[in-house]
């Protein structure tokens, strides 16, 4: 009987981890704001995975000095946070910044690697899975791409849909 | 079962009826067969729900052409948790195919990391993303204390390792460079801690195979790890990378704390005490405390040439140590794993200590004759200890007069 309340228990404990994580991701689309960013795939594939483009933005290298940036130099494996503008239907970065800003439209991102006033920054947004097939195609599609992104108000960001036309729809 | 040879020898010796040696013969024919039969349905229960696993991971990796998300994620998980259930009933509620019943749960286990592969996948989640598998780690312990299962501990080791694996990778960026010393001190401390936590886990009344298959593993990681450290070109490769790499201090000490604490509460309190289990604890802390001087001297200026040579006899006196615990405890596994590993170890350092000398044909021949007895000798030894392990089994087994 004790077996059978464990296994029962564990059941549970999977459904919760399963849909939990499900909930997690549904919040940011249902509570974020949609921007557009602009982006160049660069074509890998993932065995287990099926198709993916992993997807460079404007915003993934930061040029610190354009931004205005004058605070400690960032180290690998840093939180940063972007705060964004809408330019011509598309985000575009305004300031860095290592605190959230209190208001505005902004996204969290990971330092990757920093030279100088250059960082490079990931958003967890850098892969876009696709249909078994369709990596090569869209590869093919290289630099007329846009990527519609859903950013919460913590700046989570999630992928929403690839926008084939460089403009948004 | 009953060797045929010490039926006969009863039989010569009065000791049983023709009648009786003759029952005994067919009984042990039947026994054989059984178990022949129970290790053939476990292997092909558990290549079926492998390929199976495989091919739903592979089903989901190519995207379900034209199926929406809802239904791929709700038959993903009905499949998984239903598979969990009829793996309990089958294997362990009813108990009437408990192999199969085991291979389903360990089916269920692999298709949980398809299904938080799939949900990533809808959500375009990184695809290297460490947290996938530690949700996957988390999820699948439980079932190793809810059934005991040997499987379930291997694939939790398996999935442990590439959790680890892949947080290195999105830790590092240049894997040439890729702090080698510290994921060799990593494997190596941790086949300790799977040794040490196996040794706990005798400790649990119905572990004792969760218990092996820990041991079993961690011995698999420690041995090619220090072998490795057997070279000395190995060491000084280590010591150059971690120059350029920096410490990795906090990490290693925790590691070798929790290792040393596992072993330390084995060596104190199993409650089997006996001789073999304090070498066990005593061998496996030794190992743990070289490798935490060699860890604490790298970058010191450290002499090479001392730890070159004491890990070679920690590795020549580990390797004594397994084959007198797999002799004493009547072990066979315990023999083969020391077998195949003095056989390589003396393979390889005869090219690394006598490699000037390969220029000639004699060597290649002296070494080759050499290892042609050796393997002879070996095989022989084995098949001899095998025999002889399963005569006194039997001899316990059955009832004296």
């Amino acid at each position: 009987m004790t077996k059978l309340r464990n296994v029962f228990l564990l059941l549970f404990f999977w459904g919760v981890v399963l849909i939990g994580f499900i909930i997690y991701k549904e919040r940011v689309f249902q509570t974020g704001t949609d921007i557009v960013l602009q982006t160049v795939p660069v074509d890998p594939r993932d065995l287990f995975r099926g198709d993916y483009v992993e997807l460079q933005y404007d915003i993934s290298r930061l040029d610190l000095d354009t931004l205005g940036y004058s605070g400690a130099p960032f180290t690998k494996d840093e939180t940063v946070y972007l705060l964004l503008e809408i330019v011509n239907d598309f985000a575009s970065p305004v300031k860095v910044s290592r605190e959230k800003f209190k208001d505005g439209l902004f996204i969290r991102g990971t330092v990757e690697s920093s030279y100088g006033h250059i960082i490079n920054v990931a958003y967890g947004i850098e892969h876009y899975f696709v249909e078994e097939g369709k990596g090569k195609e869209i590869e093919r599609e290289r630099g007329r791409m846009s990527i519609q992104v859903t950013v919460d108000k913590s700046g989570t960001a999630l992928i929403k849909k690839l926008l084939p036309e460089e403009k948004p729809k | 079962m009953m060797e045929k040879d010490q039926i006969k020898k009863w039989l010569a010796e009065g000791k049983i009826t023709e009648a009786q040696a003759a029952m005994m013969i067919e009984e042990s024919d039947m026994a054989r067969k059984e178990t022949s039969s129970n290790k053939f349905i476990s292997t092909i229960s558990i290549i079926g729900s492998v390929f199976l696993g495989i091919g739903v991971i592979w089903v989901v990796g190519a995207n379900w052409d034209g199926m929406p998300d809802f239904l791929k994620i709700i038959t993903l998980l009905g499949s998984t948790l239903g598979l969990l259930y009829a793996g309990y009933v089958i294997g362990f509620q009813k108990g009437t195919f408990p192999r199969t019943g085991h291979s389903l749960v360990l089916l269920a286990a692999i298709l949980f990391g398809a299904s938080i592969y799939l949900i990533a996948q809808i959500y375009n989640v990184e695809a290297n993303a460490s947290f996938l598998l530690f949700i996957w780690l988390i999820g699948i312990i439980p079932l190793i204390y809810v059934f005991q299962s040997s499987l379930i501990t291997a694939l939790s080791c398996i999935v442990f390792c590439f959790w680890f694996n892949s947080l290195l990778i999105e830790d590092i960026d240049d894997l040439s460079n890729a702090q080698i010393a510290f994921v060799l001190f990593f494997y190596q401390s941790f086949g300790i801690i799977l040794f040490g936590l196996g040794s706990l886990h005798y400790f649990l009344k119905g572990f004792d195979k969760v218990s092996r298959t820990f041991r079993l593993l961690g011995i698999y990681l420690t041995i090619p790890v220090l072998f490795i450290f057997t070279f000395r070109y190995a060491l000084m490769g280590i010591d150059e990378i971690s120059k350029n790499e920096g410490g990795n201090a906090m990490i290693s000490a925790a590691i070798y704390a929790v290792a040393g604490l596992m072993l330390l509460i084995n060596f104190r309190y199993n409650p089997s005490r006996s001789a073999h289990n304090k070498l066990e604890s005593a061998t496996a802390l030794v190992i743990l405390t070289l490798l935490l001087v060699f860890n604490l001297t790298l970058n010191q200026g450290m002499t090479y040439y001392l730890f070159w040579v004491i890990f070679n006899v920690a590795f020549v006196g580990l390797l004594v140590i397994l084959f007198r615990l797999g002799y004493s405890r009547m072990d066979m596994k315990l023999i083969n794993i020391a077998s195949f590993t003095s056989f390589f170890f003396l393979l390889f350092k005869f090219f690394d200590i006598f490699s000037s000398l390969l220029a000639s044909g004699i060597t290649w021949i002296g070494f080759g004759i050499l290892l042609l007895a050796g393997s002879i000798w070996m095989e022989k030894k084995r098949r001899a200890l095998r025999d002889k392990f399963n005569l006194a089994l039997e001899a316990k087994q059955q009832p004296h007069d």
